[in-house]
């Protein structure tokens, strides 16, 4: 799934006119999807400039690709919260592992990433 | 450790690690120094290490195992490293230690002052550790510009340690704080309802506030002598409320 910027925000929400993160106009593989419970609102994880992943508000962008990956599961949580993701990167403790730049984490990151950017072609 | 040795390192003024097994060997056998270490947790370490900068230089130690050793400090206060006025107790027989000055580096040496910090920053910060040293550090504009040939290389090394001191310094407060500017261009990593330490949800949430308000979040690229690095902290979006309290720690970037 490939989206692309139509707004920048800052990490408390407020508008932005540039970031050094993502680029107005410019397209990015979207890796996983949130939807957080309580209104808060949908969230994209995406491969940003750095080719680092993050989280930013899903009305920053629009579609470019609709291909949903083939190892994504629909994971229903607490409150009715919605991941799409690969089921590895659901499991608790894991994005902590990646973040703190455990092996394991980082080679199933890339394990799943592959596979993402496989259905993309 | 050799590597750091064959890239100019001329020695190590402090290593602050978790207990990584080994570690004081390769510092020992790189270095060749009896160096002393303190069997402590480093939780807050840095913090400690930021007092013992400003304190250590031109103490005298009067008495103990090691009279005569330029400084020594005592270990009274947990919260801070005290430089001693009194050394009653024996080198391995209890506090106070006393420590040889020429196993040390005092920042006016700080060009040649290798720091490493693992793991932990605690909440005053890098700049607690980085401050005092470039303070201090001896680095004046003429020493970079003087000289020719040879000089002109050492002063160019110089100079990016100084540049990359001033960039990592440029993070943080005066009290070890993110900058606000640096917190505006942070990025969310980790939302908090992902996150896995069930006591870090019960600490960020102790004041009733709801989890997937939290996250985890990075900052840009600081360069600093250690190496390229990125500050990690939790932040309620919501209210915008940084938490220094737990796991507020910098991971320096992956080489290569």
């Amino acid at each position: 799934m490939k989206v692309y910027c139509v707004r920048l925000s800052g990490p408390t929400g407020e508008s932005l006119t540039d970031s050094r993160w993502l680029t107005l106009g410019k397209e990015y593989v979207v890796i996983s999807i949130n939807v957080p419970p309580g209104g808060r609102q949908p969230m994209l994880q995406i491969l940003a400039d750095d080719r680092a992943p993050s989280w930013w508000p899903a009305a920053d962008f629009l579609t470019v690709s609709t291909v949903i990956p083939s190892n994504w599961v629909a994971k229903i949580g607490e409150d009715g919260e919605v991941d799409l993701a690969p089921e590895s990167w659901l499991k608790p403790g894991f994005w902590d592992a990646y973040s703190d730049r455990d092996k394991n984490a980082i080679s199933e990151f890339d394990r799943q990433l592959g596979v993402m950017m496989a259905s993309e072609d | 450790m050799n590597d750091l040795r064959n890239r100019g390192v001329r020695d190590i003024l402090i290593a602050c690690c978790d207990g990584l097994a080994g570690f004081e060997d390769a510092i020992t056998a790189a270095y060749r120094r009896e160096h002393r270490w303190r069997d402590r947790p480093v939780v807050n370490g840095v913090t400690k290490i930021g007092t013992a900068f400003t304190l250590w230089e031109q103490k005298q130690c009067s008495g103990g195992a090691r009279t005569g050793m330029p400084f020594c400090w005592t270990q009274t206060d947990e919260q801070q490293f005290n430089v001693g006025t009194v050394c009653t107790g024996g080198a391995r027989t209890g506090m106070p230690h006393c420590y040889p000055a020429s196993d040390f580096l005092t920042p006016d040496q700080g060009a040649n002052v290798f720091l490493t910090i693992m793991l932990t920053l605690g909440s005053a910060g890098l700049s607690a550790l980085l401050g005092p040293a470039a303070a201090a550090g001896g680095m004046a504009p003429e020493a970079v510009t003087a000289g020719g040939g040879a000089d002109n290389v050492v002063n160019g090394t110089r100079l990016a340690q100084q540049l990359a001191r001033e960039s990592a310094q440029s993070a943080f407060t005066s009290s070890g704080e993110l900058q606000p500017s640096v917190i505006a261009e942070s990025r969310l990593i980790t939302q908090g309802a992902k996150l896995g330490n069930t006591d870090l949800v019960k600490h960020l949430t102790s004041d009733g506030s709801n989890i997937a308000d939290w996250g985890k979040y990075t900052t840009p690229t600081f360069q600093s002598p250690m190496g390229d690095f990125q500050v990690h902290f939790y932040m309620n979006s919501l209210t915008g409320e940084v938490d220094y309290g737990y796991d507020y720690k910098f991971v320096l970037n992956e080489r290569g």
